[in-house]
């Protein structure tokens, strides 16, 4: 058999299982998605304690938006006609920043820029085919999405109402595509002993802030669990979140590291998922679980467990280490710049002025 | 129109019923045909599409219209991209998909001596039936819609590296399966 005729072979799924996957941005599933995310925290033998810490409620943490057509769905004419993805059935999504606690200038801007973008892409989805064209133009990263001159002064406008930087036109150092050979993000976690396990898979970036974002999934006796990581340094938008479905079934608690380093838990058993929060005076970390296995038995979602996972793979005193630093001091040695800028966030480059890639606005 | 009026006026051979399918679900076709060509051949395959439609609907009375249009969407737009790999001209998520499959067969195309098309058919409608609700919309987005990793990832609200893992792994799952199954030498 051929790669063309097993592709053919697909013709014969039965029409419900096209109309499910043409017609759910979530998926049924009963797991809670997760988007983009977070933190991090430290090794070493932790000790639970039963109740959430003082700073730290998930449920304090998050906010809603609503979701609308992705801008891939809307075709080269305009908006999608589909019966069920319109706006009189719109998908609940639950954030939480990646960048700051509630309250933070990080996490009330991302808030409201999220509020914004979903509501300017569900009246304006027309547009959507302008997002690539404009991206490669555009002042700001690739990541913000924006795709005309009025997002662009909008985002300026919530980056300066709290104070903050904008990320340029491209990212640092984006390294996701194992064909590449070379993984500059995940060298620079193991060689300082920020992660311990090696990972089948890993991404990494290095963002013009130093802010690091890494993931990453284990292999035995954790097969299956994947994991993200992010050092987000404060002072800079970067427009990232956790994203899911439901808070329903997440118990919190704190547990202390060997070091002593508190670090604030929510965990759902059921949906396998763990999420650890470190607010650190210079960047917020976050460190975000959940089962990826097809068959979900491999791994016993317990506090315990998490702990031992937790212990083995991270050293929280070198992931503190990394946070509040700069690009320049992370950049690992011998990586070689390369003055190619694409604009995309997905074009694995290494930038020779990382500073010009932070926008202060004024 | 809903799609059931739709297909009332196919069946009253009413060319209406092109002006409305073209105007509900012309994006999708072309969305789609567009993950398998390059812009001005997804363009004329569109077209094709109504036309086969027409062609079609009588006899066919589809239970699902979208369905039914997203399977014609796939073969007329595959169809011609391997018209257009004949003559050496490049396709678009298409190869990458195609690419990623042919990891999961086996070396040697022995296949066809033991089991038929159809018998493969069979086994991937019931391999895809029994993956997570997740998973099966992943699979089913890469490798029927051809779609990007990217749009499966804002779909789905995962990251792409997540997309790329899942997949990996489904097709590991798919290819254990398929020589479980005796699809091989």
């Amino acid at each position: 058999m051929k790669k063309e005729e097993l592709f053919e072979s697909f013709n014969a799924l039965p029409d419900k299982l096209l109309i499910e996957s043409e017609s759910t941005t979530q998926p049924s599933s009963k797991k809670t998605v997760w988007g983009i995310l977070v933190v991090a925290m430290l090794s070493l033998t932790l000790t639970i304690s039963a109740a959430a810490t003082d700073f730290f409620h998930l449920s304090d943490q998050v906010f809603t938006i609503t979701r609308w057509l992705p801008f891939s769905e809307t075709g080269h004419n305009g908006i999608v006609e589909d019966d069920n993805l319109d706006a009189s059935n719109p998908i609940i999504l639950t954030l939480m920043s990646t960048d700051g606690l509630a309250d933070s200038p990080e996490a009330l801007a991302n808030k409201e820029w999220q509020e914004y973008y979903n509501q300017y892409v569900s009246s304006h989805s027309a547009d959507g085919k302008k997002w690539d064209t404009y991206a490669a133009l555009a002042p700001y990263d690739y990541s913000y999405q924006v795709y005309n001159d009025e997002m662009s002064d909008k985002l300026e406008e919530i980056a300066l109402k709290h104070s903050l930087k904008l990320m340029g036109k491209t990212q640092l150092i984006d390294n996701s595509r194992d064909h590449l050979g070379e993984y500059p993000v995940k060298e620079l976690l193991l060689s300082t002993g920020a992660i311990h396990n090696q990972e089948s898979w890993c991404s990494g970036r290095l963002f013009a802030d130093g802010s690091i974002y890494y993931e990453g999934s284990f292999e035995y006796p954790y097969f299956g669990q994947y994991y993200i990581l992010t050092i987000s340094n404060k002072g800079t938008f970067k427009n990232r979140n956790f994203c899911f479905q439901s808070l329903e079934g997440f118990d919190e608690f704190s547990f202390t590291t060997k070091d002593g380093t508190l670090l604030s838990a929510a965990m759902n058993p059921n949906t396998r998922q763990a999420l650890f929060v470190l607010d650190l005076p210079d960047s917020f970390v976050t460190l975000c679980f959940f089962d990826d296995t097809v068959q979900s038995d491999s791994f016993s979602y317990t506090a315990e467990n998490l702990q031992s996972l937790i212990c083995e793979s991270f050293d929280w005193v070198a992931i503190q280490g990394l946070a509040g630093k700069s690009y320049d001091e992370l950049k690992p040695a011998g990586v070689t710049d390369s003055s190619e800028i694409n604009g995309k966030s997905d074009g694995f480059v290494w930038r020779n002025h990382p500073l010009d890639d932070l926008v202060t606005v004024e | 129109m809903d799609d059931k009026a739709i297909i009332e006026l196919f069946h009253d051979r009413d060319e209406q019923a092109i002006i409305e399918v073209s105007k509900k679900y012309g994006d999708f076709s072309f969305s789609m045909a567009r993950h398998i060509l390059p812009e001005e051949d997804a363009k004329e395959c569109v077209n094709d599409i109504w036309l086969q439609l027409w062609d079609t609907i009588p006899p066919i009375y589809p239970l699902n219209l979208k369905a039914y249009l997203a399977k014609i969407t796939r073969n007329l737009a595959f169809n011609r991209y391997r018209a257009l790999q004949a003559k050496k001209r490049g396709g678009g998520e298409i190869d990458l998909v195609l690419e990623e499959l042919s990891t999961v067969l086996p070396a040697q195309e022995t296949v066809e001596s033991i089991y038929n098309h159809r018998e493969m058919e069979h086994f991937l409608q019931e391999f895809v039936q029994n993956l997570p609700a997740r998973n099966r919309v992943i699979f089913i987005r890469r490798y029927f819609y051809a779609d990007t990793i990217r749009d499966i990832a804002v779909r789905c609200s995962m990251t792409e590296k997540h997309v790329h893992v899942v997949l990996n792994r489904i097709r590991r799952k798919l290819k254990q399966a398929l020589i479980k199954e005796g699809f091989t030498v």
